[in-house]
């Protein structure tokens, strides 16, 4: 038998899984637009319940799900503003790694996004050349960054000295192929269409013209990203790192313009597995800074084209990652899966001085493929949280064992 | 009628190619080649249709050049740089060549490029000839350095992936590229080409729903009904033409004209 204040624990665990039911009900029920049949939620009990009995260290987390949860039952009357009549502005793009700059506006706006299709031949490693397809000239291509329930006007330009034809499919987007339909393009042409951004989160966008698999391969990915309506939480840093794999006939490091090889792409045997596009991106003078007592947001994606990211930060533990680049948020992580054609978002509090190295964890990519990046955090040390070494001397089991 | 008129029709492009600047043999080349004609597996086929059968034909050795494309425009002023209506070709329409109307910059024996569908077939008809359609193209294009079917050549979609994939930006003179076993040159190493039908391979531009000849040329359904998934220059020929309009003008793509 169990003591009263046992009880009354078990009492609460039972109390809170229901709750859970009972948001995951009330989301279900009410998750849609319709005015009509939404509460507004602002003093729901549930809610209030919910960030009032969280504790201390856990209530940066839960008010993201409890906003998120409230996102879903508040009625929101600027989804009734007309399209008409939202103000226009021009969409902001972030260069890996630097992340587009956060969205800061509590209102919806109509985004006007234009992103150029650029074939160019670049390093993939010092020595080696790529004949790489991007967005915006660059591998990955620019992040762009929405609010939710934005109406965006999407422009796609095929600059004229492209020898393919190319288009894009944003997974933001709900309709046929994500734009791509759309936005099918010889060189020389462009193409637009308006969506809405109906669901937030952080989403990739790639190339989907056929054979699809070369254009990614080719390095035609990027990540958009749909804050949602209240926002991400203010960070001290935000970077954007995107994984992708390299199929080249010449095995890694080979020097001199490397061709594109179909069959390895199609044994999804890489030769190079990097973090934006280039061996080297992320390290040596390219890595990314950070301050101790800082948290930092990485925006992660991977653009594949085949191989499932097992991305890790050596030397920190990631607070939060938003598990997908979803909605739910997790803690207290040391490697999240990102799947090819899709992202993640993870932060973490930079408690010491050290140099993280980012990787995939499924390790030999690191060190022998490419997947490694650096974040140098500088400070002052804290040697409660982490002492360094503290000694070093010789070690002769034989002499303690008494053999 | 047809021989003695294309073989005047030859002579008299072979006088203005000489007239144009002193001619290589590879442009002399540009003379037609028979073609037997058969049986070929379209990337996407109609269902019914796996195989488009193809009478015999000729086609263009290598694709009509500058020079060659020079003379029919001063022959044919409504074709000139600047004097065609917008809904036969976009603006981009012979950009290369200079602005008096003449040829610029551009390389003589190179292929022509920036020109519309409308402008091709009126080329091709001033000849006494046409486009060749989807299926003789691709009949030709198939054909491997020694055998009239190059998948069974090994190493052929790797080879011509890399042609299509390795091609200049600014094309060279014609005639100097691979050339395969009907004797027939450039079909992937230099540029795109209109053919007659471009129509009738305009796949929507999404593709992943599978089934539908209209629905597949965009995104992993891309492969649900081709004839061979591991063709990617096929794919990337098929896509190409999936995106075009018969006034597009385009600095990739020419055209050789099919009798």
């Amino acid at each position: 038998m169990r003591d009263k204040s046992g009880n009354l624990h078990a009492g609460a665990i039972v109390g809170g899984a229901a709750l859970v039911v009972a948001l995951a009900v009330v989301l279900a029920l009410f998750g849609g637009r319709d005015a009509n049949a939404v509460e507004p939620p602002a003093d729901d009990p549930r809610v209030q319940l919910t960030l009032a009995e969280t504790p201390a260290h856990a209530a940066h987390d839960l008010t993201i799900n409890a906003v998120w949860a409230e996102r879903a039952l508040r009625a929101d009357e600027e989804d009734q503003v007309p399209v008409a009549d939202l103000p226009v502005i021009k969409g902001a793009l972030g260069y890996a790694p630097h992340a587009a700059p956060p969205v800061d506006r509590d209102y919806r706006a109509h985004v006007q996004v234009e992103l150029e299709v650029v074939e160019k031949v670049m390093e993939i490693a010092d020595g080696v050349e790529y004949r790489f397809w991007t967005f915006g000239g660059s591998v990955p291509g620019p992040m762009i960054r929405v609010r939710e329930g934005d109406y965006v006007t999407f422009t796609l330009q095929n600059h004229p000295s492209s020898l393919m034809p190319h288009n894009i499919d944003l997974h933001a987007v709900s309709g046929q192929g994500g734009g791509a339909e759309a936005t099918l393009i010889a060189p020389g042409q462009q193409a637009t269409f308006s969506f809405t951004a109906l669901n937030p989160g952080v989403y990739v966008y790639h190339c989907a013209t056929a054979p699809v698999g070369m254009h990614i391969a080719n390095g035609m990915y990027g990540l958009i990203v749909v804050e949602p309506k209240e926002g991400f939480p203010a960070v001290d840093r935000e970077y954007y790192v995107m994984q992708g794999d390299f199929y080249t006939k010449g095995d890694f490091g080979e020097p001199g313009l490397q061709e594109f090889d179909m069959l390895r792409a199609i044994d999804e045997d890489a030769a190079y597995v990097v973090f934006n596009g280039r061996v080297g991106s992320l390290t040596g003078d390219n890595a990314m800074q950070a301050k101790v007592g800082e948290t930092v947001r990485l925006f992660v994606g991977n653009g594949g084209p085949n191989l499932t990211s097992s991305f890790h930060v050596i030397g920190d533990v990631f607070d939060r990652v938003w598990l997908e680049g979803g909605a739910i948020v997790n803690r207290d992580i040391q490697t999240t899966l990102i799947p090819a054609g899709g992202a993640a978002v993870v932060e973490f509090d930079t408690n010491v001085p050290a140099s993280l190295t980012l990787v995939d964890h499924s390790i030999f990519r690191a060190f022998n493929k490419g997947a490694i990046g650096s974040l140098v955090v500088t400070g002052e040390a804290d040697p409660v949280v982490y002492s360094g070494r503290i000694d070093v001397r010789p070690y002769h089991p034989e002499a303690t064992a008494g053999y | 009628m047809s021989r003695l008129a294309a073989a005047l029709l030859a002579l008299a492009a072979l006088a203005v190619a000489f007239d144009a600047r002193a001619e290589t043999a590879h442009v002399a080349a540009a003379a037609m080649v028979q073609v037997t004609g058969g049986e070929v597996a379209l990337l996407f086929p109609v269902e019914g249709e796996e195989l488009a059968t193809v009478a015999p034909f000729a086609i263009d050795a290598t694709p009509v050049t500058n020079a060659r494309f020079l003379a029919f425009v001063r022959e044919h002023p409504e074709w000139a740089k600047g004097a065609v209506p917008r809904i036969f070709a976009t603006e981009g329409y012979l950009a290369h060549w200079g602005e008096d109307g003449g040829l610029g910059a551009a390389d003589p024996d190179a292929p022509v490029t920036n020109v519309s569908w409308f402008a091709a077939a009126a080329y091709c008809e001033a000849r006494g000839a046409r486009l060749p359609t989807e299926a003789e193209w691709e009949l030709v294009a198939r054909a491997g350095e020694r055998l009239a079917d190059g998948y069974l050549e090994p190493g052929y979609r790797e080879r011509v992936l890399a042609l299509v994939n390795g091609r200049a930006p600014v094309p060279g003179p014609v005639g100097r590229g691979e050339l395969n076993a009907y004797g027939v040159y450039d079909m992937h190493g230099l540029v795109w080409e209109w053919v007659f039908d471009v129509g009738a391979a305009l796949n929507t531009a999404d593709s992943r729903s599978a089934g539908d000849r209209r629905l597949q040329l965009l995104c992993g359904g891309g492969s649900a009904g081709a004839a061979d998934t591991s063709d990617y220059a096929a794919f990337l020929r098929y896509a190409f033409r999936s995106g075009l309009s018969g006034d597009y003008a385009g600095g990739g793509l020419g055209f050789r004209c099919a009798s």
